[in-house]
This record gives structure tokens, sequence and C-alpha cells, in this order.
């Protein structure tokens, strides 16, 4: 299937500017790389500007509630592991109302891939302090001289500490990088997390494409870095502020959930003939 | 009442398997040609408190349960303040000395006392739930039920043979000492058949598992919640040789959102919770419907509002069931009465669900979830599958959410090529697009909104003629009415077929479905009635504001029960003279 199949005719609502265009041509470019059958490959997003990701690309797609994409993704993997499954959506919709799905999504090690736009700031609802928002940070309902009184969740650190088996950060103005790593994240059999950094134009006048720009430092050009150890990735994954690591900061192949059940082995669920099936034996059992 | 019946009841802490003795005596019994209704009262602990489990047996089907006792084994004092004012005279207590002190004030003259120490029959080093056997031993000794029919039940039971022959071995020498000790020579007052018609013993959470297996479930996923999570440990037993996956999510918003996702990649799925759980899953009920992603999900109402009482039963969550989500959009709410309707309606569901693509729901509460019921093999050649409008791959230019005259469009599976699209929680057109917003639809959204509505209620007309909404139970003309929905109906229908043998005319509308609300119906019926007694486990008359809001008719009497414990048939039976009188 040819990358261009994945687009369709409609035109995405996002700010002239927004990362989110950056994100989508990533995306794109990334199935393409695959060659990926996209009547095989299910994207499930939140809800928010990143999240309408699913309305605009060409696969099947489930755009679902605010924060809840993992869950969704993680019936339609089980219903069907034949399928390519991909989760999208923003930090506010991931690591707020889906922080609980987020970790047990990790901890379990399902095989699907979770990209997140991560723009420090809420969009949609114009403006509001995200999870990820740095200390001090005026926004909608943080308002001067305070500012966000909370610290910002670090989603690298955050995934490296629940399990996940893939743990990488991007930055939309690297594309090369960004759809290389989707590919990979992609290709990895287990959960695979992406925390992509994009600016909002609208919303978050600190966070710009220059803030990142001077800040990110890319692993791969660390000499020495190992991204199978756990330990220096949680040490690299601790950076944040001055200085800002990009790239694949873990990688370990584990058993997934999915490949660890017997009931998987085979056929799909969906796919098994459910005509006639038989109960009597455990009717037989029950007397 | 009118039963030939017999009524035993073991009460003590948890831990002493009091539930279990009750289920092997029932077991026996449902074995031997008789019929059991097992119902067991436990509080939410895990140690001591009072477990209590009532047997009552029949020769003949039984639809409920009554509270006097010819029987009442006890391993505490509490047990025993608390049952022994159910005792019919002529009762036989059996208690463990060690830990009761019987106060004779408090039962009738005549009552057979028979004091054992039950506990110095366990093995030392060995648990105390043995201390069932010992009861069991005594039981069979002092009421004349069979012991070989017992002996046969715990090697069922007990897979381990060192445990089933100790088991065993306890039950033969309580028997013994208490034949000896009592010089009690009973028969059992009911008869107990060699090579009887077998016949299952199943509570209401197993019969809704075996329906979803038989459905071709093959997904759950569910959190924890008493009294709604045996259906899902059902589905693991069960379901294993069935290739279905059962996933304990982080919390039921989880549960129902992988739910949504399996149904939506094409696996036929189903949860279960209680009114707590649902609570959570609200926003997601909604994102089902205006996804158009069929969905079944089990609630088993317990005690509430909010933790409420974990363990006991209510019929409160009607009104939240019926109406929970933002936003408008038609549901299937089905309310069995028995262990039969549990099965049955469960089967039918799951093609409803699918056939629909609309959210449904199965309300039971913890009375049916719990209580064990005799019941003959389910009869499942007629039950066929009908996954309803899918996508055929052949299909040009596919429209997920096709505007079609019966409001439901073809379903197109991941995987399934020329079927992509995009299934959303997002008011959207024909294709999936959210209307709001994008260039292609901004000038487009009041006609959407509007087409995408009514395409959901263009769905009722078949859903209701598709749905045996209400039974009348009894003669079409009588002097009252009950009308009454979900686990009322065993001590409904025993209570009118009491009346009736009394001479009194009573029949009893059961509603199965209470949405889409069968008004047309209901309306048409209550132009012959004459007399009309609600009956309901919650404080509001729940059902009562439905029927109202639908046809305006108020009924005239209400029998209204809200105090934790099931309704019986004797209480109902005042409550039909004392409304005719």
């Amino acid at each position: 299937m040819a990358a261009h199949d994945s687009n369709l005719a409609y035109e995405p609502t996002w700010c002239a500017g927004c990362g989110n265009f950056g994100i989508f041509n990533a995306l794109k470019k990334a199935l393409g790389i695959l060659n990926l059958d996209l009547e095989q490959t299910v994207l499930a997003t939140g809800i928010g500007c990143s999240s309408k990701i699913s309305q605009y690309i060409n696969t099947y797609r489930i755009e679902t509630l605010h924060g809840r994409s993992l869950p969704v993704a993680t019936g339609i993997k089980l219903a069907n592991h034949n399928l390519t499954v991909i989760a999208e959506g923003g930090e506010g919709d991931g690591m707020g109302l889906g922080m609980g799905h987020f970790v047990h999504t990790a901890r379990r090690n399902l095989d699907i891939s979770y990209f997140i736009h991560n723009n420090q700031i809420y969009g949609l609802t114009k403006g509001q302090t995200s999870p990820a928002s740095d200390l001090g940070m005026i926004t909608k309902f943080t308002p001067p001289p305070l500012g966000n009184l909370e610290q910002p969740i670090n989603i690298v650190k955050m995934a490296l500490s629940v399990g996940a088996t893939f743990v990488a950060r991007a930055s939309v103005a690297n594309s090369v990088q960004l759809a290389n790593l989707m590919v990979e994240a992609i290709r990895h059999p287990g959960f695979s997390v992406i925390d992509i950094l994009q600016p909002c134009v609208s919303f978050n006048k600190v966070n710009t494409y220059q803030w990142y720009q001077q800040r990110v430092k890319p692993i791969e050009e660390m000499e020495g870095y190992n991204p199978d150890d756990l330990n220096a990735a949680l040490s690299l994954g601790a950076l944040w502020g001055e200085q800002i690591p990009i790239g694949l900061f873990y990688r370990k192949i584990r058993p997934t959930f999915n490949g660890s059940l017997t009931q998987l082995a085979e056929e799909p669920l969906a796919k098994q003939d459910i005509t006639g099936l038989d109960i009597n034996d455990i009717m037989k059992q029950l007397c | 009442m009118s039963h030939k019946d017999y009524t035993c009841l073991f009460g003590g802490e948890a831990g002493y398997g009091v539930m279990s003795a009750g289920s092997m005596v029932a077991k026996g019994a449902n074995r031997s040609g008789l019929w059991s209704f097992v119902v067991n009262e436990y509080p939410s602990l895990i140690k001591g408190g009072l477990n209590s489990c009532l047997v009552r047996l029949s020769q003949q089907a039984l639809t409920a349960y009554e509270e006097p006792l010819d029987f009442l084994g006890l391993f505490s004092q509490q047990a025993f303040e608390c049952y022994a004012s159910h005792l019919k005279p002529g009762a036989i207590v059996l208690y463990d000395s060690a830990n009761v002190t019987i106060d004779e004030g408090k039962i009738p003259t005549g009552t057979l006392l028979c004091p054992i120490a039950l506990l110095d029959y366990i093995p030392k080093g060995s648990k105390k739930i043995m201390g069932n056997s010992a009861m069991l031993g005594a039981f069979s000794a002092l009421t004349g039920y069979p012991l070989p029919v017992l002996i046969d039940v715990i090697k069922d039971e007990f897979h381990d043979e060192k445990l089933q022959q100790d088991n065993i071995e306890i039950l033969e020498k309580v028997y013994a000492y208490v034949l000896e000790t009592f010089s009690v020579e009973k028969t059992f007052p009911l008869h107990f058949e060699n090579n009887a018609v077998p016949k299952m013993l199943l509570n209401g959470n197993e019969s809704i598992s075996l329906a979803a297996i038989k459905a071709g479930c093959k997904f759950s996923a569910g959190y924890p919640m008493t009294p709604g999570s045996s259906v899902l440990s059902y589905l693991v037993d069960y379901g294993k040789n069935y290739g279905l996956v059962f996933k304990q999510a982080e919390d039921e918003i989880a549960a129902i959102n992988m739910l949504i996702g399996a149904s939506f990649a094409g696996a036929r799925s189903m949860g279960s919770t209680s009114g707590g759980g649902f609570a959570l899953m609200v926003e997601a009920l909604g994102f089902a419907a205006q996804a158009e992603v069929p969905l079944v999900m089990v609630n088993a109402q317990r005690g509430g509002p909010s933790t409420g009482l974990p363990t006991r039963t209510a019929q409160a969550d009607l009104n939240f069931v019926v109406h929970a989500s933002q936003g408008e959009f038609p549901r299937i709410v089905v309310a069995p009465g028995d262990i039969e309707e549990c099965f049955y309606e469960t089967f039918r569901i799951f093609n409803l669900a699918d056939k629909y693509q609309v959210p449904c729901i199965i309300l039971t509460d913890k009375f049916l979830a719990d209580s064990m019921v005799s019941q003959p093999f389910f009869e499942t050649k007629e039950l066929v599958i009908d996954r309803g409008k899918l996508f055929k791959e052949d299909t040009t230019s596919y429209l997920r959410y096709e505007i079609t005259p019966d409001g439901v469009s073809p379903r197109a599976i991941p995987g399934q090529v020329g079927g992509r699209h995009i299934a959303t929680s997002y008011t959207h057109g024909e294709d999936g697009f959210y209307s709001s917003g994008n260039h292609e639809y901004a000038l487009h959204e009041p006609a959407i909104t509007v087409a995408g509505t009514d395409k959901l209620y263009n769905k009722l007309p078949n859903i209701e003629k598709d749905l045996p909404a209400l039974t009348l139970h009894g003669p079409r003309n009588a002097n009252l009415t009950i009308i009454a929905w979900g686990s009322t109906k065993g001590a409904i229908l025993e209570a009118i077929q009491e009346a009736s043998q009394q001479g009194l005319k009573i029949n009893f509308l059961q509603v199965l479905y209470i949405s889409p609300f069968p008004t047309a119906e209901m309306e048409e019926f209550l132009q012959e009635v004459e007399k009309t007694l609600l009956i309901e486990g919650n404080k509001t008359a729940q059902l009562g504001s439905i029927l109202r809001a639908h046809t305006g008719y108020k009924p005239d009497h209400c029998y209204l029960k809200y105090d934790s414990r099931p309704f019986v048939p004797s209480e109902i039976l005042i409550k039909i003279k004392e409304v005719l009188s």
C-alpha cells in the first residue's frame, strides 16, 4: 500500500504552524516506509487537537473519549492481534485522564504503539495548564504571579518507570528522526512510547519551536549510550530543561501480553466461528 | 405456602463453609429429583460476620424462598440470635455446643435441640471449613436426608483424594454419633429418587455467563465489584475451552473502553459490574451509542448510593441505568426475572446489540445474581447467531454511518478490505467525520446533527418489534394486577398461585424490557385492569415513575421494599389481601 493512500480528502483544522502537521506527515511517512497494509492498521485516538489526527489519516480509526485511547486500543489488539494498532493523543489526554491507563498498558506490554503529542498546554480548550506544563507556567487556569505550582510529568521518565519496552522522545522539528522512531516503535514487539515535543502556536508562547530547538540534544550523538541499559535510560530520562535529550532512550524485548495468551496463539478472537457453539459440557458440570 | 417443602438454613461466621454446606445439600437434592432454591446472605467480610445459606427443597419447581425453617444448623451465637425467630414449630436446631448457647425463651416449644461439638471432629491441623462436613453428617442423621447422596456430592466437590476421604470420614463419624446419641429415626419428608432426570443448579450470574459463551462472547474485561464480578469469573472458568479472553482492567472506565475496542474490532464482548462500576462506565456508554459499537453490559444491583451495601440486594438502579449518559440515544435494558430469563435474554441481547448497534444492559440484582435454583437444561438448538448488517467487501464508496430507512448501517470490521472508516464519539456525518469544525461540514452542522440523531432513533420501531417486553402471568382478567420487574418475579408467581388457590383472581404483568419502554402495549393492557399493585425493591417506585412518564398511569397501590433483603411470597400475599380488602 503506497504512502499517499494514507491521505484523506479532508483538510486538517489545526492552526497554521501547528506542530500536529509535522506529526501527521511523519506518521504518513512512517506508514509508507513500513509499507503497512492500511486495511490492517487501526489508529485509536483520544480527544483534543492532536487526537483529530484520526480524522485525516486513511487507516481504520476510532476517535474515542478524552483520555481513553489506550483501553480502546487494548480491546482492539486483543480482539484481533493481527492488526497493527497505534494509539495517539495529547499529553493532557494521556497524562491527565489517561494516566492510569498509561501505567497499566505499559506494565502489561501489549504490542501497540503510543504516540503522545506533547505541547505542554491544553489547546482545544484554549490554553489551560497541562500535566506537562513547566513549573511557574502562566496559563488561563494558573494566572500570575504564581503560575503553575505543580511539577511537570516527564513522559519519558514515567514510561521507563512503569515498564514500557520502547521509550523515545522526538521533536516535531526533527522530522526525519521522528518518522524513523515511529517506524521503529511500530516494529517493536511490545508497548512503545514516543513523547513527541511540539509547539502550540496559539496558546503556548513559551515552549516554541525555537525553545525546543535550542535545547534538544540527539541521543545518537551521545557517545557510548546504550539503549539496552534501563539505569542509563532513567538517568538520561531525568534530564529536562536546559538540555532535552531526543531519540531512543530504551528498548527491551520482553514477552508481550497478547503474545503470552494461549487463546491468541492462532486465529484472532474476532475471526473465530461463533455459530452452533456447544455448551452441553458446562450444563452437565452444573448438575 | 402450598408447596410441600423443606427449608433448612446453615449459619455461622465466614470461614466455616456454611455456603458450601448449603449448596451441597441443594445439589444432592437436585440430583435426586427434588427442586432447590438457595439463598446466600453474607456481609462484606472475609472472616467473621454472619454468613447464612438457606436451602428450600420441594417436590415441585421452586421460584422463591420462604423464611420459616424446618432445620437450623448453627456455628455461631449470632446465627442463633438472627434466625431463632424463624423456626417453625417442631423444627430441629443443630448447634456447635462449643460456641452456641440456646436461649429456650427465643424458640418455639417442641424444638428438637441437638448440641454437638462439631469442631472436635476436625482432624488436628485441618481447616475449620471442614466443620461443614461435621454439620452435614449431623444434618443427615437428624433429618433423614440420605447420607449416600451427600457422600456422592462430596466426592465430586473435592478432587483431592485425601481431602475427600477426610471429609467423608468426618461426615460418617458425626452421623453415627448423632444416631446413637439423639435416638432420632427420621424419614426426610421429601422423596429422593434414584436415577432422576439431571437438572442444573446455578445462579443468575452463571446463567448469564453460560448464555454469553453460547452467544459467542469472545472477550470480556472488568474490574471486580460484588455482586457483578462473578459473571466475570464464570466467563474465565467456563470460557477456557471456548478461547474467550478476559482482561482484568485497572478500573471500570478502562474495562468498558476495552469492550468497545474489542467490539469495534469484531469480537462479541460483554462486561459485568454493579452500580458503582456502572457509574464509572457511563461516559463510555454514550460513546458506544454515538459510535454505534455493539455493547453488552451487566449491572447486578446492590444497595446504594455510593459504596452502599456491597453484598445485599436492591432494585434502585433502574432510573439510573435507563437514563445514564449525557445526550439522547436509544438503549436496550432488559431485567430478567429468573435464571431462565437470564439465559435466554442474554443470548437474545447479544443478537440485538449487533443487529441494532446500540448499548444493551442486563439489569439484575444481588438476589438473582447469587441465588441458585434447580433448572432443567437450556434448549439451545433454536438459538441462532445474528450479527446484524455487516459490510461486504465488494461494496464501493462505503459510508459507515450511511443513513438508512431503519437507522442501521452496515458495520465494517477492521481488516476488511474497502471498509476503512472512522468510528467516533463526536456527532458526525455519514462518513464518520466530525461535523463541527471541519471546513467541509461547517455549513451543514444543524442538518447533520438532526440526521444523526434521527438515525439513532429510527432504529426504535424495529427494536420494539423484536422485544418480548411484557409478559402476563395468570388470567387475562383479574381483580388485581401486579406490575413488577426483575427478580421479584419468582416471589410474585408463588404468591399469585397461592392467592388463586385461596380463590383470589390475581394476575401479574412482568416488565421484562424496560427500555425502550413498551408504551403502546402497556397502554392497551392498562385499559383492561381493575386495580393495580406495583412491587419494587426501591423507595421511590422507579418503574412507577417510568410507567407514569410514558403512559400517564399511576398504579393504585405500591409495595416498596428497600431493607436490603429480597421479597418473599407470603409477604406479597399479605399485601395482596390488604389492597383487596
